[in-house]
């Protein structure tokens, strides 16, 4: 049997190692496959048969149960060398397979059809196939059905081999990952680490587990996280990716620098975050920068030029310091210049040629050659040189050049620093000036100086001395003689004197003396002199200075007089000055300082002790206080303090003081002035204490009165409280407003009359009647005072009133109640009248018509006349009773007429009148006197008791006993009856008016008449009372003057 | 200014307190001088009897008639010292009910006809009713009283306002002449004499006196020849 080789057989076994699905379980895809296949070919037997390098494996079988037969018995060997279904009809007649075990032997194949599995790559992998044991022959139908089902097998094997490479990938990702030592992660949308590598355990300390699921913005810096906000959200606004520095916690604490470069996935919304730690980085750069600045700071700076040259001598470095020296750009120098050119070639040509002198070598005129030569020799390079500027100007400049050399010691280039020194050249000229400049200051100053050689009288003399001397244009040799000759004749032998001494002593001096010039001017000299010697030390000499003092001299003397002068004002001003050394701590006062502080002028040592002893306790401290801030700061102060004598006297002191500076702006004095201002403060605090007293007036006045003041145009310009409630404007309405708003409606010349008094500058009270804002009128008692200024002059006018409203109304009340009253006294008048007039008026009718009946019955039986009679004289009774009440009703304002009558007839009309005839006795003493008083205040008395006495009688026989007792100045009555008595409870009370004991409705009784019987006693000043015991009848006691 | 007020006040006190006084003692201390006067005539009617002489017998009819005025004056008087003492209960009573009652007392002829115009809310109220009654019979009975036509409209209106009854009696009789409109109110002031109209005079003292006790007030606004009206306020709450 020869089987079959496939020209490509070692790639088509690659390919099938590719699905790696040799021996692998069985699959249910692959099974319902060959289910499909047997089911459809109508066979026993179907499988999947992937040929390997030496046998036949099954993915899947149906109807056998081997799992795989060796290749070279294999149907599918063959099947698989071509492109389609593969069939043996019947095995047994195929020369072929006749003889293959399978068809001799188990599983007896007659039968076999199978349809190669044809990858993507062209390798057919194996078979599927159908087999039967019987003969057999596919339809057409059934070998493309099979052909359809060996694709579908191969796209299974496709899918598998897809996954697998998907595996490895994600496994040779996964790996990659966890080895990064960059960190990893995916973020979720949350902002929480998802997943996270090994890496950031390693870099950040956290073990994963404290990282994942935990928002990532937990761990920034909080100084980075705006920014990183701000990358983050780049990502939303669509960008595919972020790179990004920011700076993460450790778990230590510490903080890493991390570079991200992170991209979202746009479906999930996930972040894949790569970070890279560059705290490393990020520190050498720091380091770098500080470097670099440290450096640049040195090359810059502006006051060395520093130039560096390469051995060629071209510039390869030009500072700032050379840029601003020399006027040129670094860019236009470096590369392209030799500092030569910024030398004056003369000068290099001529130190050259020094030093080729000094070194016994040849130098070349460059700065290579003499820099090597000059430091091989040891020599300093430094040395001045005039530089050229860009703008053709120049200046000294003091260079130092150094060679630079690398590390094997060869020449590499020269570094030169050099400085300007012009200001260092200007100062050597200043000082050889200056000595000319003190000639000229002394002859400005006055002042000379001058040297005498005593052995060679050899006299010197400076410009300023000829000037002073005014000697000038003396010849040398007379200019001793024309000296002397100045010297005020008096004063030269003291000089000689005293040139002897000085060489003699050794000791310096200082004179004063006169010289006179020809016309006799006179100038005072004040001379310092000192003696000098020789070689051998000998005292040859004297020299000196002098000072031409005379107007110093005439200065001191008027300082003098204004000294005096101002001592003498300081007196008067009570002013003393003083001056405090802070150096010394010498403290000078003024003559009227000594004597305000009351301390002897001659105290000089421990003056300040004397003066701080005069300080009152209390302010001693504040004193010192203001002393060392006034050193602090140098501002000049004013201070009061008090003095305090040992007699227990107060002065009080007004200081102001100056602070003085040296040149290191340090205090080194203080000067200024006291003034006793003690009784300045005295007036002060009096008028302080007055204003008090005006304010406490003012604020009590504020609370009691109503207060306002008005300028000169009556506008208001200040109201109280009391003020607005009054008025019931608030102040904000009145201030600003003339008062008119509340007396507009006065009468024009009650407004006036005020205003002619105020302006006069008199007071003027009154009552006012103001209008408020409601309308309604309040009454003012207003006192207005203009107030005048020193001159006498009103400047304003305050008016304190008192709200009298209320007083107005009672007063108004009042007015109305007398109104009242009067009207109340007419109509009683009236009704007095009317009820009388018109009661008698019928009375006189009946009179009257008595008298004509008279006349008309001549023959009148006397009975009737008698009875007629009795009715006129009952009329004219009633009559007068009515005159007489009507006269009773003005008591109190008309004095009733007095007179005689006997009483005893009075009271025997009034029993007639009153009580009745029948059950009543009535016993009248016959004592009853003469009276002298009203007739009808009696008959009221009588009538009223009486009548009491028949009214409440209860006896079936009534008694009325009436006695009198002669009591020196009064008559007393008594009038005694039997009835119910009066309990002791209302004696009092039966006088008050309505008072009745029983019921009202019960007997006729108003009660009044009692009253009316007391008024009458009382107003005669009488007295009345009752005595009565229970059921023993009442007497009424009653008391008339006489 | 006080004390002065206060004195002025108890001037005012005592001048009313004399007012009563003078008005009780006139009609007590009258009352019986009055009464002997009455008894005595009597006594002479009697003497008299059977004498024919004609004037003697008008005369003394006058006699007696002038006494009795003196006793209806002096029972007025009375009366209008009682004012402020007697009958000051208060009690309900229908406003419409009394008004009625009195007009229906005060008529004592047919010929008077009565026109109501009532406009109240509260017909009930709690008041001096005696007081008010005496005022509505006095006004209605002078209003029938002095009428001077055949036929008699007398017109009565009330009105309730928050605190008061208005009443308006007007009649359309011969009205006052303005000349007298100011006495009508003093005693026994009678606008025509009084031996024409038996009269006291005393009714609209008593009425104001009453109408003044109440707090309300009343006058007198009627023209002449257009009749009389009176108009009187009748306070809801009253205190004495």
């Amino acid at each position: 049997m020869k089987n079959p080789t496939v020209a490509n057989e070692k790639d088509r076994l690659k390919a099938l190692e590719s699905y790696a699905i040799m021996d692998t379980l069985s699959e249910n895809e692959y099974d319902s496959i060959t289910k499909l296949a047997a089911y459809i070919c109508n066979t026993p037997i179907s499988l999947v048969s992937l040929l390997d390098d030496d046998r036949q494996w099954f993915k899947s079988s149906v109807g056998i149960d081997a799992t795989e037969t060796p290749k070279e018995i294999s149907f599918c060997q063959y099947a698989i060398q071509g492109e389609e279904v593969y069939e043996v009809q019947n095995a047994q007649l195929d020369k072929i397979f006749v003889d293959n075990p399978l068809v001799t032997g188990s599983p007896d194949i007659r039968f076999y059809a199978g349809a190669p599995l044809t990858n993507k790559e062209g390798y057919n992998l194996g078979t599927l196939c159908v087999i039967d044991t019987i003969p057999r022959m596919l339809t057409d139908l059934q070998k493309n059905a099979l052909k359809l089902l060996a694709n579908q097998v191969i796209n299974l094997m496709e899918l598998r081999r897809k996954n697998i490479e998907l595996k490895n990938t994600q496994k040779e990702f996964q790996n990659f990952i966890e080895l990064s030592k960059d960190l990893v992660c995916i973020a979720n949308v949350d902002g929480c680490f998802h997943k996270v590598n090994p890496a950031f355990t390693t870099v950040l300390g956290y073990p994963k587990e404290e990282l994942e699921g935990v928002p990532f913005i937990n761990f920034v810096h909080p100084e980075d996280l705006d920014k990183t906000y701000v990358e983050v959200e780049k990502l939303s606004q669509g960008e595919k990716t972020i790179s990004f520095e920011n700076r993460y916690r450790c778990k230590n604490g510490d903080y890493v620098s991390l570079s991200w470069n992170s991209s979202p996935d746009p479906e999930t919304g996930n972040l894949y975050c790569i970070a890279r730690d560059i705290t490393l980085e990020k520190e050498k750069q720091a380091q770098l920068i500080a470097t670099t600045a440290n450096l640049s700071a040195l090359l810059d700076a502006a006051q060395f030029s520093i130039i560096a040259t390469g051995v060629d001598g071209i510039v390869t470095n030009f500072n700032k310091g050379a840029e601003k020296l020399l006027g040129y750009t670094a860019t236009e120098i470096i590369g392209n210049k030799s500092p030569a050119s910024f030398h004056v070639e003369a000068e290099v040509i001529k130190y050259t040629k020094e030093l080729s002198l000094e070194l016994g070598v040849v130098v070349a005129p460059t700065f290579a050659d003499y820099v090597v030569k000059s430091c091989a020799a040891g020599l300093s390079t430094a040395k001045e040189w005039t530089y050229n500027r860009k703008d053709g100007s120049s200046f000294p400049m003091l260079l130092s050049i150094t060679a630079v050399k690398n590390n094997a010691g060869e020449n590499i280039g020269f570094l030169g620093i050099g400085k300007d020194i012009t200001k260092e050249k200007e100062a050597e000229l200043k000082l050889l000036n200056s000595y000319e400049l003190l000639d000229e200051a002394q002859v400005i100053n006055k002042r000379g100086s001058w040297k005498f050689n005593s052995i060679t009288k050899q006299l010197l003399l400076s410009k300023g001395h000829y000037a002073i001397f005014e000697l000038d244009g003396v010849p040398d040799d007379q200019l001793y003689t024309a000296y002397r000759a100045r010297i005020h004749p008096d004063d030269l032998d003291i000089l000689d004197k005293l040139d002897i001494n000085t060489l003699k002593s050794g000791e310096d001096y200082v004179v004063k003396y006169r010289i006179v010039f020809p016309d006799n001017r006179l100038k005072y000299i004040s001379e310092k002199g000192r003696p000098f010697k020789d070689e051998n030390g000998e005292r040859v000499g004297v020299q000196g200075s002098i000072q031409d003092i005379t107007e110093k001299r005439e200065a001191e003397l008027s300082l003098k007089v204004s000294n005096e002068l101002l001592d003498n004002s300081q007196r008067i001003a009570k002013i003393g000055s003083w001056k405090f050394d802070l150096v010394s701590n010498d403290l000078i006062w003024s003559k009227e300082h000594y004597a305000i502080f009351e301390i002897e002028e001659t105290v000089v040592e421990g003056l300040n002790e004397a003066f701080r002893s005069r300080i009152h306790p209390d302010d001693i401290e504040r004193l010192d206080e203001q002393g060392e801030l006034t050193i602090k700061t140098g501002a000049d102060f004013n201070i009061s303090y008090r003095i305090v004598f040992p007699d227990g006297r107060l002065k009080h002191i007004s200081e102001i003081g100056h602070p003085f500076k040296n040149s290191n702006d340090e205090v080194v004095s203080l000067q200024g002035t006291i003034q006793d201002v003690t009784e300045r403060t005295i007036v002060e605090q009096k008028v302080l204490e007055k204003s008090k007293e005006v304010n406490d007036i003012r604020a009590a006045l504020d609370e009691a009165a109503i207060v306002s003041v008005t300028d000169l145009n009556g506008v208001f310009s200040y109201v109280n409280d009391n003020f607005c409630s009054a008025s019931k404007y608030t102040k904000e309405e009145l201030l600003g407003v003339s008062q008119r708003i509340l007396s507009d409606h006065l009468d024009p010349e009650f407004a006036k009359n005020i205003l002619r008094t105020i302006i006069k500058g008199d007071i003027w009270k009154g009552e006012i009647e103001n209008r408020a804002k409601d309308g309604s009128v309040y009454w003012e008692k207003t006192t207005i005072v203009p107030f005048k200024d020193l001159k006498g002059k009103i400047y304003q006018y305050i008016a304190i009133s008192a709200d009298i409203s209320e007083q107005k109304l009672a007063q108004e009340n009042l007015n109305f109640a007398l109104i009242d009253l009067e009207k109340n006294i007419k109509e009683l008048d009236q009704f007095a009248y009317v009820v009388s007039h018109d009661l008698k008026a019928p009375l006189r009718a009946i009179n009257n018509l008595a008298e004509w009946i008279i006349e008309d019955m001549p023959e009148m039986p006397d009975d009737v006349k008698a009875n007629l009679e009795l009715l006129k004289g009952r009329i004219l009774r009633m009559e007068n009773l009515i005159n007489g009440i009507l006269d009773y009703s003005r008591i109190g304002r008309t004095h009733i007429e007095k007179e005689k009558f006997d009483s005893k007839l009075m009271m025997d009309q009034v029993v007639e009148t009153i009580v009745p005839t029948a059950n009543f006795e009535v016993i009248v003493d016959k004592h009853f006197p003469e009276v002298y008083n009203a007739k009808i205040l009696l008959y009221q008395i009588f009538s009223n008791i009486i009548s009491n006495a028949v009214k409440y009688n209860d006896k079936d026989h009534g008694k009325i006993e009436c006695y009198y007792e002669d009591l020196q100045d009064f008559h007393q009555f008594t009038i005694k009856d039997n009835g119910p008595g009066i309990p002791l409870e209302y004696q009092e009370r039966v006088f008050g008016v309505f008072q009745t004991i029983e019921a009202r409705d019960k007997k006729e009784s108003t009660g009044i008449g009692l009253s009316i019987v007391k008024k009458i006693i009382d107003e005669q000043e009488g007295i009345i009372y009752i005595d009565s015991k229970d059921e023993q009848g009442t007497s009424f006691i009653f008391t008339l003057p006489k | 200014m006080e004390d002065l007020e206060s004195k002025h006040y108890q001037e005012l006190m005592a001048l009313k307190k004399e007012y009563e006084e003078f008005v009780y003692i006139v009609s007590h201390d009258l009352k019986s001088p009055l009464r002997a006067i009455a008894n005595i005539s009597s006594w002479i009617e009697d003497d008299l009897e059977g004498n024919d002489n004609a004037e003697i017998i008008a005369n003394f009819s006058l006699m007696k008639g002038r006494v009795a005025r003196l006793e209806s004056m002096m029972n007025a008087l009375i009366e209008l010292s009682r004012v402020n003492r007697l009958e000051l209960d208060q009690y309900e009573v229908s406003i419409p009910e009394l008004v009625k009652e009195c007009a229906a007392m005060a008529t004592t002829t047919p010929n008077v006809s009565f026109h109501y115009r009532i406009e109240i809310e509260h017909e009930k109220v709690t008041t001096l009713a005696k007081k008010l009654e005496k005022v509505l019979f006095n006004l209605i009975e002078n209003a029938i009283q002095f009428h001077d036509k055949d036929k008699i409209n007398i017109f009565i209106e009330i009105i309730e306002t928050n605190l008061a009854y208005e009443f308006a009696i007007r009649d359309d009789g011969p009205g006052i002449p303005e000349a007298v409109r100011e006495k009508i109110f003093n005693i026994f002031y009678t606008v025509s004499a009084k031996d024409l109209v038996e009269t006291t005079g005393a009714g609209l003292t008593i009425c104001k006196k009453i109408v003044k006790l109440v707090g309300g007030t009343i006058e007198l606004v009627s023209g002449e020849g257009s009749g009389t009206t009176f108009k009187f306020s009748w306070p809801k709450e009253i205190v004495l």
